[in-house]
């Protein structure tokens, strides 16, 4: 017989810990929640109108058919890297510090996906018509036509989104037992239902460690297929601007920059209010520093790859585009991009005190995302504003019925999150046990 | 001494260790009294880094995500090829079957089956395969390592299993009934 293992004396605070935000309430909860409540009521009377009135509530018009909605989808599917990332590729990596965060990401992948699939329907000008995306004949025997880059995203999303859902549920088993045995009410039933009978038994152990296993090696590939698809959305079109053949992996980089910004805020903000320091230390921060270091030195290696391309090639119909946002119609957007998503956070995460600050780190992911919303609007409405013709030239700017449904959509997302979190451990409990375990091994 | 009665009722004896206990003593004491390793298991808050119940593995689940995967590029070869097969319409010269989407949408379809076929075996085995009788027990995810036994209608062998436990540190160690309609 030896001394007891330090972890396993841990285990009963560790529990408390990190089951407490399911248990306690508070009146500012509810409050952030009624607020977020009345913004996604006005966002939905928005669509509502929309839907009444018709699409023409947009500033989308010819040239222009595709703006803000289609900017956001872009934009929600690149937040949603941001859970297989972090824990398909440090999972794969076997980073241990990955364990307090990758619980955090998981949830923010499937709320952004949530998001993003809403996104489609706003853009659909006739929503009620959404089943012509299922794949099934209709009354004249024609099936959808996936020789369409926007079947192949259809179905690329739907992998993704299932494939998430699976993959966020699957670690969060032993979770639901443990919530399930220490949690009272209608959720007790949920948790049991979820837990499917779990026992903590080696050999249920070995089962779901076989499954994550074989699983995360295939989230990670599809993560990777799905935002390529999304940027062959633009490059298959002989758009000047978007037939590019960097567009895939440049769009997989910016979804994970994004996805980095987008979970160093939930880090930030769920340590702060559940007062979680004891496991989301100014370590993970660092780490996370660093990469979006790495992500922002290679997105800006390819945007400058890219960019010279053109302005060396000085094609007309192309360079129409590029002066537009160099110094025309788009350039106050586009230098404010270039400066958020690359020069500050360049200049500020390259120093190792900033990357040890968490305010900073959260202060350069709302930065990232601000930056990057603005680059996926630049990467859709210049091309389509400059047209080969030049009298077809034109400007878009959102409406008011477009920015209701972006700020509704967005409270939306916030919402979503903040009642997952009621729900879900943000931190998952046994593998933050097994990290102790294993730090305290070695 | 318990009286030694075979009734239809099952029995499982479940003992909760220490975790600093070392239980391959216990397990042999418990084989030598002719239980196997498949009426055994061991409920840990986390999962052992050896196994220490030879249990075959019956299906390996990486063979059901092949089955499903390969399943998975059939699904992808006809929604690309199959569908636009069914009614040919030729749109801007293009080829009716184009291989690049078949390859595209077949790689997804590929994952979304091979995945999906995981996770039901994985649930499946999770919630269905598992010792009858066993039952979680709150503290062992406070920090004990559970070892429940399955001993049949022996009573009796019920009762010495669970000395055994007790002998060999079980800080607490309890026999449940199931009763055989249950």
């Amino acid at each position: 017989m030896t001394d007891r293992p330090t972890v396993w004396e841990e285990m009963p605070k560790i529990n408390r810990d990190l089951l407490s935000p399911l248990q306690t309430t508070t009146w500012t909860y509810y409050l952030w929640v009624g607020v977020l409540s009345c913004f996604v009521a006005a966002g939905a009377g928005a669509w509502t109108y929309q839907i009444q009135t018709g699409i023409g509530q947009t500033d989308l018009h010819h040239p222009i058919f595709w703006g803000s909605y289609i900017a956001s989808f872009v934009f929600w599917i690149g937040v949603s890297h941001s859970g297989t990332f972090i824990s398909g590729v440090l999972r794969l990596t076997n980073a241990e510090w990955r364990r307090p965060v990758t619980r955090m990401a998981e949830l923010m992948t499937v709320v952004a996906l949530l998001v993003t699939t809403l996104f489609v329907f706003y853009h659909l000008g006739r929503v009620w018509r959404f089943y012509y995306l299922i794949p099934y004949p209709n009354q004249r025997e024609l099936w959808p036509n996936f020789r369409s880059p926007l079947m192949w995203d259809a179905t690329a999303i739907f992998t993704y989104a299932t494939a998430s859902t699976i993959y966020i549920y699957l670690p969060l088993i032993p979770d639901f037992a443990l919530a399930r045995d220490r949690i009272q009410g209608w959720r007790k039933t949920v948790y049991g239902w979820l837990a499917i009978g779990w026992h903590g038994s080696q050999a249920q152990w070995r089962t779901l460690e076989m499954a994550i296993r074989i699983i995360t090696p295939l989230i990670v590939m599809v993560m990777i297929s799905v935002h390529s698809i999304v940027g062959f959305d633009f490059s298959m079109a002989l758009v000047p601007a978007w037939h590019s053949t960097i567009f895939a992996p440049y769009f997989v980089v910016g979804a994970v920059h994004s996805g980095l910004g987008m979970v160093v805020i939930g880090l930030y903000t769920l340590r702060r209010v559940y007062r979680l320091h004891e496991y989301v230390r100014t370590e993970h921060f660092e780490k996370l520093g660093k990469l979006l270091l790495v992500t922002t030195l290679l997105l800006a290696y390819m945007y400058f790859a890219e960019q010279l391309t053109v302005w060396y090639g000085q094609v007309p119909d192309h360079m129409a585009v590029q002066n537009s946002l160099l110094y025309g119609a788009y350039a106050v957007p586009f230098w404010f991009m270039v400066s958020c998503i690359y020069i500050i956070p360049l200049v500020t995460l390259v120093w190792p005190r900033f990357r040890q600050w968490p305010v900073g780190l959260m202060m350069i992911g709302l930065i990232i995302n601000l930056g990057m919303y603005i680059e996926r609007m630049l990467i859709i409405v210049p091309p389509l504003a400059r047209p080969r013709l030049s009298f077809q030239w034109d400007e878009y700017f959102p409406s008011l019925i477009e920015f209701a449904i972006l700020v509704g959509t967005l409270a939306l997302a916030l919402l979503l999150y903040s009642l997952a979190v009621k729900f879900v451990p943000v931190i998952s409990i046994w593998e933050e046990k097994l990290g102790k375990k294993h730090a305290q091994e070695h | 001494m318990p009286k030694n009665t075979e009734t239809t009722d099952r029995h499982v004896v479940l003992g909760l260790f220490n975790p600093a206990t070392f239980l391959p003593p216990v397990l042999e004491h418990i084989r030598s009294q002719g239980i196997p390793d498949l009426l055994m298991e061991i409920l840990s808050p986390l999962p052992l880094e050896t196994s220490l119940l030879n249990k075959p593995v019956r299906i390996p689940l990486h063979r059901l995500t092949i089955i499903g995967g390969i399943v998975g590029i059939g699904v992808g070869i006809f929604f690309a090829a199959g569908t636009a097969l069914l009614f040919p319409l030729v749109t801007g010269g293009k080829p009716i079957v184009s291989i690049p989407v078949v390859g595209i949408i077949s790689y997804e379809t590929m994952m979304l089956m091979a995945i999906v076929v995981t996770f039901l075996a994985t649930a499946i085995k999770i919630a269905f395969v598992q010792q009858s009788g066993l039952r979680n027990d709150p503290r062992i995810d406070e920090g004990s390592v559970g070892l429940s036994i399955q001993v049949g209608n022996d009573t009796a062998k019920a009762h010495t299993i669970s000395q055994l436990l007790q002998e060999a540190g079980a800080f607490e160690v309890e026999i449940r009934t199931i009763a055989s309609d249950s």
